[in-house]
């Protein structure tokens, strides 16, 4: 039996030690679980920090070129157009039977040398002179013949087959025939072709409809010497007698650039917007179409800091950015828009053509085409760029502004954020000037005035309406109180003008009728009479609103209040202030309640005993320890409005101008990221900017929570020290 | 002006006045916020009287049947919307006319509204039904007709998605091997096909003749197809109990259907399960993630620089602007890690994204982190009530921390987390402007949960209530009926987000009371 019993007990003794190791790794495991959880907040913040950081950097960094493969041409070829071979489109080249043809890159062979091979050749004509162009997507071959004719072809490429088809024919000489032509040139926009024809020191232009080619029209030019059209703004811009001109073609009006340094270098941008000019003393010079009342002139934008010897200008389609290959074996990557210079890069050779789309760039020598790599072109977008006022295209002087999509290629992309900071400043400011008077006073009536009875049952309530969905405040402001905000201005000026008015009448039966309540009542009864006092208050303005709008329609006269005034006010400056100030509040009641509620008892009635009221405990106790608290909730209001989203895209019309008047329209940061953001290229530099602007936001709201914790810090020393 | 000066309790009573009124007003807001939410949403569900409409344009005088859907101000008069049938548009017409062209309005009570499966509405009086055979059918037997013709669309159906939709599918599977056009197997389907088609053919004719006859105001006459109806009834000759029960049944077509003509009419079915089906996941997300680490804090923290940078990032989490979030799950989730997912598990998709576009995994797990803080707060709120007495007794005991933890500090705590989730799931119902971003779309074409293998489809996009109503706010064009749908949705977000944190405050008190004594 004793034996029995001690085996059992060894027996147990195992299972209790097997059963305390089990024990043990579970409480290691769980202990492990908890620390990791625990440690994974940090890294959840970190992460998003770190996230933001990574979209951003590409910004503040430089763009790289790698030189990649080599691009075979044929001999006895000669290039006409490049393009973007890589990614399927074909180059164009001309052989010695004066053939076109189409070139496209081999794509079952990856070694580092392609054979360049022809897709597709036109018979051509020896006779003939040839120019190509290439204008938002769209190819043009324009032929010169023998006989003085000019024909345009538009050529399209859907994968390995070409479309080729004579767009428009014109006679351009009456001699018929081509040989005092020394020179030619053509331009295509979205409305016209353009043609310049130079017969020694006479130059003919050739302006025709692209919708109707019969509508041609003609004049000519003496004493030229460099030409360049510009058909998608009807200029011409053009060197006579040592002199820069620029020429509207509708009204035939001629305005001088002032240039009279020689130039060896002019072209315009695929916009043909701005023209950029390469001076023989290495000086560059963009100038760019400004609003001159009316007329659009030229005017210098910018000069690049150092001399460059210009070969050829490429521009992005996207991105503010613009290489500049030089004549020295060498390029330099510009922001367009503002001239800042980003990098310079050396090349291996001097290419006799580029060409440059997207992250590739072609350098074309006499037997190859050299492809490089390029990368990071978002950097083009500086601080400046984004924070400075810039001279754009067709304004009249430089602002701020933010314009970042557009329906066609090739235009300057305005990536100011200082019109969305000023609208998301003047949104909390405007939430701010409603919710601090409304937050404030009714902290200190449920903290210091109100019974404990009524403050149970007030500051839930008023709570409460934190919880509701923004989105909810936001349509309401939007569907209903928007378009009645017109009659409703007239009635909320009027209810806000009459409470004081109806307060100043309470405060001098207040402390007689006191004297006759009796003690059960003595304490809050204010509340429910004040409350019956405002409803009435508010019928009768409504009331009388409208009896005075009927009467002012029946008459159509006698404006009383100077309705002029009122109706020009931006009245959604009104509902976003109403709106966004209501959304608010109850966070910073909260907060600033639980500042003055929480000021010790000892202090209060140790004021009290001294004889002070209780207005002047008030003034002199419990605000005096109180207000870095009530600061605090003030600041995280700012916060929480700065970062409010729904009610300002629904309710402000996100119109980003940078205008810091409280009238006019706005846009905020955080609106804007969800307009935009969704629609954004990854990777693009407007994705960065975008994310840019929510690390503004991000590092806003942390400078806002570190200032209202250490407010905080000093109102828990105030209330220690008591 | 001296008179006026204040003494010293003048002075007093009026700054007790002035910050009791500023009290009232913000409590008489939330009230009126929330009457007004309720009133104009209820609105959408109680059936409006049918009008007989006589008014003068330019010409001539019209009479229509019409109901109000809205009056709006312009200028300087009183414009009424109406919803009107008439010869020309039998349903969905719209009348806009200022208060003083009307010349009469009366309330026929035989006319009846007809709410058609589309979820639009007529107003019309009801004459007789038709069936297949029969001509001149009473209303009384509407219920019988009624249901004859659903039969006979029940057959359609069982034809067209049973024995027809597999002939479709042994069709495509001969189209994929070859096999030709006169092998006898195939010749025998197509025979089939013909033969269903034909049978399709006759049912639907015979559909086609049960109708509805109606008449309008100017005495003309038109017909509806039978099962284009969904019910009718006659709005003005019911008392309130039967109009209480008929906006019960309306309300219950809200939430059970799906939108309709452009969300403007119909029911919020998807968008409600949308939202229910993202906040539970987050939930799934977020409870343990925060609850582990609200023990971290709470238990095992030593005060140390990283538990105070831990507390700093739960405070800062708290205060990032939730779009900030909104960005983060786009760029982090969507793009960074679903497109990682999609290049090593779903490569033979690609370029179209699986989970490398926003959907509803993703959703959930950006309101997760955006949810987190509360959580957390809540339930070290919770942890901190627990008396410290009660650990000391269960270490005494011989248990374990882990044991502790989980035998007797988190099961008192637990009204503090469930005060947290709930908080924490009010907090993702309301919250919109991240959805839009990481996967909330208007419209969805699929549920995320369906028949299909896996079922739950988390790469899908949803709709959500919140993203609805912002989108109702400004693409929706018919001002009257859209709008007043629209606040049927708010009121609905409203009832769901309130009812939550009615509920957590309910949870707070009791747990304020539950350990007082100690």
């Amino acid at each position: 039996m004793d034996h029995f019993n001690s085996d059992d007990a060894t027996q147990n003794s195992f299972q209790i030690k097997q059963h305390n190791i089990r024990r043990k790794v579970k409480n290691r495991i769980v202990t492990g679980i908890i620390v990791l959880s625990g440690w994974l907040v940090l890294l959840t913040l970190g992460l998003l920090l770190w996230h933001l950081l990574v979209q951003v950097f590409p910004l503040f960094g430089t763009p790289t070129f790698e030189q990649g493969k080599q691009l075979l041409l044929p001999s006895n070829q000669q290039v006409l157009q490049l393009n973007n071979v890589l990614q399927g489109r074909a180059i164009v080249s001309i052989d010695e039977k004066c053939d076109l043809h189409f070139l496209q890159a081999r794509s079952d062979i990856t070694s580092s040398e392609m054979p360049l091979i022809s897709i597709k050749t036109l018979p051509g004509q020896c006779d003939d002179d040839m120019l190509l162009k290439q204008f938002r997507g769209e190819n043009f071959i324009a032929r010169l013949s023998a006989s003085g004719i000019v024909r345009i072809a538009r050529y399209s490429q859907v994968q390995d087959t070409i479309q080729h088809q004579v767009v428009t024919t014109l006679a351009i000489s009456d001699e018929l025939s081509k040989d005092n032509i020394t020179s030619w040139h053509f331009e295509v926009s979205n409305k016209m072709f353009m043609l310049s024809v130079q017969r020694s020191d006479v130059w003919q232009i050739f302006s025709v409809n692209r919708q109707d080619p019969s509508d041609i029209q003609t004049f000519s030019l003496s004493d030229v010497s460099q030409l360049v059209l510009l058909p998608e703004i009807g200029q011409i811009v053009y060197r006579k007698d040592q002199q820069l001109y620029s020429q509207n073609l509708r009204n035939a009006q001629v305005t001088s650039l002032g240039i009279s340094d020689p130039i060896d270098f002019i072209q315009a941008f695929p916009n043909q917007r701005s023209v950029m000019f390469g001076f023989a003393d290495g000086r560059v010079e963009k100038w760019g179409i400004v609003n001159d009342a009316g007329n659009l002139i030229f005017k210098l934008n910018y000069r690049l800091s150092e001399p460059f010897k210009l070969q050829k200008l490429h521009v992005h389609r996207d991105e503010n950015a613009a290489i500049l290959v030089g004549t020295n074996k060498s390029l330099l990557v510009i922001n367009y828009v503002t001239g800042e210079t980003i990098t310079e890069q050396e090349l291996t050779e001097q290419y006799l053509n580029t060409y440059w789309r997207g992250n590739l760039f072609y350098g074309q020598t006499q037997s190859a085409l050299e492809v490089w790599r390029v990368d990071g072109m978002s950097a083009v977008n500086t601080i400046s760029a984004m924070w400075d006022k810039i001279q754009y295209e067709g304004y009249a002087a430089s602002e701020y502004i933010w314009q970042t999509t557009y329906a066609t290629d090739f235009q300057e992309t305005k990536y100011s954020i200082v019109p969305l900071l000023i609208g998301s400043l003047k949104a909390s400011f405007l939430a701010l000037l409603i919710a601090i008077p409304l937050a404030t006073f009714s902290a200190v009536y449920t903290g210091f005035f109100a019974p404990a009875r009524l403050r149970n049952w007030m500051k839930p309530s008023i709570e409460m309406l934190e919880a509701l969905p923004s989105v909810i405040i936001g349509f309401i402001a939007a569907v209903w109180l928007a378009p009645l905000a017109e009659q409703f201005l007239l009635s909320l000026i009027l209810f806000i003008l009459l409470i004081p008015l109806v307060l100043l009448i309470f405060a001098f039966v207040h402390q007689p009728l006191v004297k006759v309540l009796p003690q059960h009542f003595k304490e809050g009864w204010e509340l429910p009479v004040i409350a019956c006092l405002l409803i009435l208050n508010g019928v009768l303005v409504a009331e009388f609103t409208q009896w005075y709008q009927v009467g002012q329609t029946l008459t159509h006269e006698g404006n009383l209040f100077s309705s002029s005034a009122l109706v020009n006010l931006n009245k959604s400056t009104l509902v976003v202030a109403l709106a966004l100030g209501i959304a608010i509040t109850p966070s910073i009641y909260s907060l600033a309640e639980d500042a003055i509620y929480e000021v010790p008892l000892s202090l209060k009635q140790a004021s009290l005993a001294l004889g002070a009221t209780r207005l002047q405990t008030l003034r002199k106790v419990v605000l005096t320890l109180a207000y870095p608290g009530i600061l605090s909730a003030i600041v995280l209001g700012l916060g929480r409005a700065f970062g409010e989203t729904m009610i300002v895209l629904m309710v402000t019309g996100n119109t980003p101008v940078a205008d810091w008047d409280l009238l006019a329209g706005f846009r905020t940061l955080t609106a804007n990221l969800t307009i935009e953001l969704p629609e954004a290229e990854v990777g693009s530099g407007h994705y960065q900017i975008l994310f840019f602007t929510a690390l503004i936001l991000f590092m806003f709201t942390f400078v806002i929570n570190t200032l209202a914790e250490m407010l905080r810090q000093w109102l828990r020393r105030n209330y220690r020290h008591a | 002006m001296r008179e006026l000066r204040l003494n010293l309790e003048q002075k007093q009573s009026f700054i007790t006045s002035l910050s009791a009124a500023v009290t009232a007003f913000l409590v008489l807001i939330m009230l009126m916020l929330l009457v007004f939410v309720l009133v104009k949403g209820s609105d959408y569900f109680w059936p409006q009287p049918a009008l007989q409409i006589d008014y003068q344009d330019t010409k001539q005088n019209h009479s229509v049947f019409a109901q109000q859907t809205a009056s709006t101000v312009r200028i300087d008069e009183k414009l009424l919307h109406f919803r009107v049938s008439n010869q020309q548009q039998v349903n969905n017409g719209q009348l806009t006319l200022s208060a003083s062209a009307i010349n009469s309005v009366s309330f026929p009570p035989d006319l009846a509204t007809i709410l058609l499966q589309d979820g639009s509405v007529v107003v019309a009086q009801v004459l007789s039904l038709s069936d297949s055979n029969n001509f001149d059918i009473s209303l009384q037997d509407f219920d019988r007709v009624y249901s004859e013709a659903l039969a006979l669309k029940a057959e359609i159906e069982l034809i067209r998605h049973g024995e027809l939709a597999q002939i479709h599918i042994r069709l495509a599977e001969m189209d994929k091997t070859n096999v030709e056009q006169s092998a006898p197997a195939r010749v025998k389907l197509a025979k089939r096909f013909y033969q269903l088609q034909d049978k399709l053919t006759v049912i639907q004719e015979q559909i086609d003749r049960y109708q509805m006859h109606i008449q309008f105001a100017d005495n003309t006459q038109d017909f509806l197809y039978l099962i284009d109806v969904k019910h009718f009834m006659f709005t003005n000759q019911m008392s309130v109990g039967q109009k209480f029960v008929a906006a019960c049944q309306a309300f219950w077509i809200f939430i059970s259907e799906s939108p309709k003509l452009n969300n403007t009419t119909g029911g919020v079915f998807p968008a409600l399960f949308g939202t229910i089906l993202m906040v539970l996941l987050m939930t799934l997300f977020v409870t343990p993630f925060g609850v582990f680490a609200a023990i971290y804090l709470h238990e095992y923290a030593p005060r140390n620089t990283i538990t105070s940078l831990i507390r700093i990032s739960v405070n800062n989490l708290a205060g990032v602007p939730s779009i900030v979030y909104g960005v983060f799950g786009l760029g982090f989730f969507v793009y960074t890690i679903g497109g990682s997912i999609d290049s090593l598990l779903f490569s033979q998709d690609l370029p179209s994204p699986t989970f490398g576009s926003p959907g509803l995994f993703w959703a959930s797990l950006t309101m997760a982190i955006l949810t987190l803080p509360v959580v957390i707060v809540a339930t070290e709120e919770g942890l901190r009530r627990v008396p410290r007495a009660l650990r000391d007794g269960s270490y005494a005991l011989g248990a374990t921390q882990a044991e502790t933890i989980f035998k007797t500090v988190l099961p008192m705590a637990s009204p503090g987390i469930m005060t947290g989730v709930i908080l924490a799931i009010a907090r993702g119902a309301g919250e919109v402007a991240p959805l839009m971003m990481v996967g909330a779309v208007k419209f969805a074409p699929a549920l995320p949960v369906d028949t299909d293998f896996p079922f739950l489809h988390l790469e899908r996009q949803f709709m959500h209530l919140g993203v609805l109503i912002y989108d109702g706010a400004f693409h929706s064009q018919n001002i009257g009926n859209g709008s007043s749908f629209m606040f049927a949705c708010c009121m609905l977000l409203l009832l769901v987000v309130f009812g939550l944190n009615l509920i957590a405050v309910f949870i707070r008190n009791r747990l304020r009371n539950q350990y007082s004594q100690d």
